[in-house]
């Protein structure tokens, strides 16, 4: 004979619980955006390294022939080089594309299908919604390969710039002959940046950057803009009477377990690579892991309001606005100008 | 920034006629509207959220010093009365700085805490000869008790990781997923430490909640809600102390986690335990961190009681130093409210 089974249920399991998929981004909640992200849903990829590998971030067909923009530091490969990729499109398709310009100012990339495409379907930048980020409060979609968005939330803060890459030294301008100015002298070292880790001491004076000299202030800062988490740079620095040339390795803020609202960060989190740096970047709340990085975000419209360019916390995710996008495309187009790479198709190089 | 001041009585949006679904939204027309109230929220509430700056404090009984840190409070009336977190402020007659959306300072003295609700008030206080006289503050309204059901839509406000010199307020939206979880209500707002104490408003712009814990995972994160805020109002004002269910404040520690001030006559002082105490394990679980630690003692004073559930004490077996010696102790938790 069957009986009942009596199950002893801790207290909290009996109150009722909001219904899964209901939540802000489940599924059934996401399902409502499909007509909102239909258009952008079909010049969306997903792309994953040529030689095999999960996807690594997502990217915008910009061009009918598979021109692709998507966030640089994601596609490198172990050795800092970029790489190959396969673009799987919504309809299944897919594309090789090759990197033809990095911008590191925005670590926004260009990709070029190789062999060129025909025919895709492209969302032009330059449509976007190029004069204004929307309001915080506003609603924001991810659009992905399927039909409802792949994550959605709210504009959370207005556009703003965010800290470059750093050495981790702190300077002061040392006096010279007849109160003359004299070198830049480090005064402290910040623990775990580059710096620290190359071996720079306080009392060093710091005489290049590169082969640049290094006189004044701006000296140390301009050239960062122009560098991204992760590239190495040489600095040349004199102490005791001696020469040194060390290897520094460029970072953003490093993450301090100690201090409780970074733990907090990376609890339950995988934070982009390359997550500061940036010219200006508007905050939202939809939930993108570094992988879903790259691609477009778009308003209740469906319009382009940005590219989805890190996830650096708990709260932030980040996008370029359209604005800086298109800056970013000049850049990068200029480069190809200088390319000498050749167009499988024969072609001379497009500008 | 031009922001009207009056917002006490300007609800964002007149009410309307859309009846939100506490299921799924009903297709895109009514995002749209979901869109259009949030952002009136922002606007309006925006300039009543501010971040609080408290400083590091040092207390002789545990002769330790706890570091200085950020949370968030609102404004809930024109003459400046805030509503924040207890454990963002710990006790009543504390001096902290408050920043403002648009980047104004001002002075706080703190009120009443109940940290078992986890909320406290302050009084902000003009800058300047005049102190508390002077031009209202920017202000919102706080919601009626009940006013919080399973798959409403909230926005949360706050400061997240602290005050950044351009980025006014951070909005968040989420929805309520589940009442009464510990104490108050859970919602899957995306919150962070600095978010602490800062306010969850419905979509009419109303306070419904307080933000006290972040979750586990990125979007399970409890708010305490108007209805315990407002059973305890009176005693806030009056600048009462209601301790932790353990009796005592936590901090952090390199072997565990310090008992920077205790309750006289609460649990942890009964038991013997004294400020200065570092706790190294609960019930053979190590501790590590303050937040979660009291975390797991407001879970073991809620739970049923081990071994005999049917028994009305719930103990803590709190393994400690003492300066150079280690000792185990039986600790009762309190478990009226």
């Amino acid at each position: 004979m069957l009986g009942l089974l009596l199950l002893a249920l801790p207290a909290c399991a009996q109150r009722p619980v909001l219904k899964t998929g209901l939540e802000t981004e489940g599924q059934a909640v996401r399902e409502v955006f499909a007509p909102v992200v239909a258009a952008a849903r079909r010049a969306t990829v997903r792309l994953a390294p040529a030689g095999g590998g999960d996807s690594v971030a997502l990217g915008l067909v910009i061009s009918d022939t598979g021109d692709v923009l998507t966030k640089a530091s994601e596609l490198r490969d172990a050795d800092g080089r970029p790489r190959d990729v396969i673009a799987t499109l919504a309809d299944g398709r897919r594309l090789t594309l090759a990197p033809v310009a990095t911008d590191p100012r925005s670590d926004l990339a260009l990709l070029r299908a190789e062999p060129a495409a025909a025919g895709l379907f492209a969302l032009d930048p330059a449509g976007g919604a190029t004069s204004a980020v929307p309001a915080p409060g506003s609603w924001v979609a991810v659009p992905g390969l399927e039909a409802a968005p792949d994550a959605v939330g709210v504009v959370s803060a207005g556009p703003r710039g965010l800290d470059p890459v750093r050495l981790g030294v702190a300077f002061f301008r040392s006096r010279g002959e007849g109160d003359t100015p004299g070198p830049l002298v480090v005064s402290a070292v910040q623990e775990g940046m580059g710096a620290a880790r190359a071996g720079v001491e306080p009392g060093d004076r710091l005489l290049r950057l590169g082969s640049d000299a290094l006189v004044e202030a701006r000296d140390l800062i301009d050239p960062l803009r122009d560098v991204s988490a992760g590239d190495t740079m040489t600095l040349t620095v004199e102490r005791d009477g001696e020469r040194l040339t060390l290897e520094v390795t460029m970072m953003n803020r490093p993450l301090n377990l100690k201090d409780r609202s970074d733990f907090m960060n990376q609890m339950g989190n995988t934070l982009s690579r390359r997550r500061d740096g940036f010219d200006a970047v508007f905050q939202h709340d939809a939930t993108i892991e570094p992988e879903l990085c790259g691609g477009p975000l778009v308003d209740l419209d469906g319009r382009l309001i940005g590219l989805n360019i890190a996830r650096a916390g708990r709260v932030e995710s980040y996008a370029l606005p359209v604005a800086e996008v298109l800056a970013a495309l000049e850049r990068l187009r200029a480069q190809l100008q200088h390319s000498t790479r050749p167009r499988t198709d024969g072609a001379p190089p497009a500008p | 920034m031009g922001v009207s001041l009056a917002l006490g009585a300007a609800a964002p949006a007149a009410a309307s006629p859309v009846d939100l679904s506490a299921g799924a939204p009903r297709d895109v027309a009514e995002l749209r509207e979901i869109q259009r109230r949030v952002r009136a929220v922002v606007a309006a509430a925006g300039p009543a959220t501010v971040s609080l700056h408290i400083p590091a404090d040092f207390r002789a009984e545990s002769g330790a010093s706890r570091p200085s840190g950020a949370g968030s409070a609102v404004i809930v009336t024109p003459e400046g009365l805030g509503l924040t977190a207890a454990h963002v402020i710990e006790r009543p007659g504390r001096e902290i700085r408050v920043a403002l959306a648009d980047g104004t300072r001002a002075a706080a003295r703190t009120l009443g805490v109940d940290h078992r609700l986890d909320v406290g008030l302050i009084q902000l206080v003009r800058p300047g000869p005049d102190g508390d006289g002077g031009e209202p503050w920017p202000h919102a309204s706080l919601g009626e008790p009940g006013d919080v059901a399973h798959g409403q839509w909230v926005v949360a406000l706050g400061h997240p990781g602290g005050f950044v010199a351009d980025r006014p307020v951070t909005a968040r939206l989420g929805r309520v997923i589940r009442l009464r979880p510990v104490v108050g209500f859970q919602t899957d707002c995306a919150l962070i430490g600095g978010d602490s104490g800062g306010p969850l408003f419905d979509l009419r712009g109303r306070v419904v909640g307080i933000h006290t814990r972040i979750g586990r995972t990125a979007r399970t994160n409890v708010s305490a809600s108007m209805d315990d805020i407002a059973a305890v109002w009176t005693g806030l004002m009056e600048g009462e102390r209601v301790w932790e269910v353990f009796g005592a404040v936590l901090s952090a520690h390199r072997d565990g986690v310090r008992l920077h001030d205790v309750d006289p006559s609460g649990p942890a002082a009964r038991a013997g335990l004294q400020a200065g105490d570092v706790l190294r394990s609960l019930n053979g679980v190590d501790l590590a961190d303050p937040h979660a630690a009291g975390l797991d003692l407001v879970h073991l004073a809620e739970s049923p009681a081990e071994p005999d559930p049917a028994s009305e004490d719930r103990k803590a077996l709190v393994e400690f130093w003492r300066g150079e010696e280690r000792r185990i102790l039986e600790v009762p938790l309190a478990t009226e409210r």
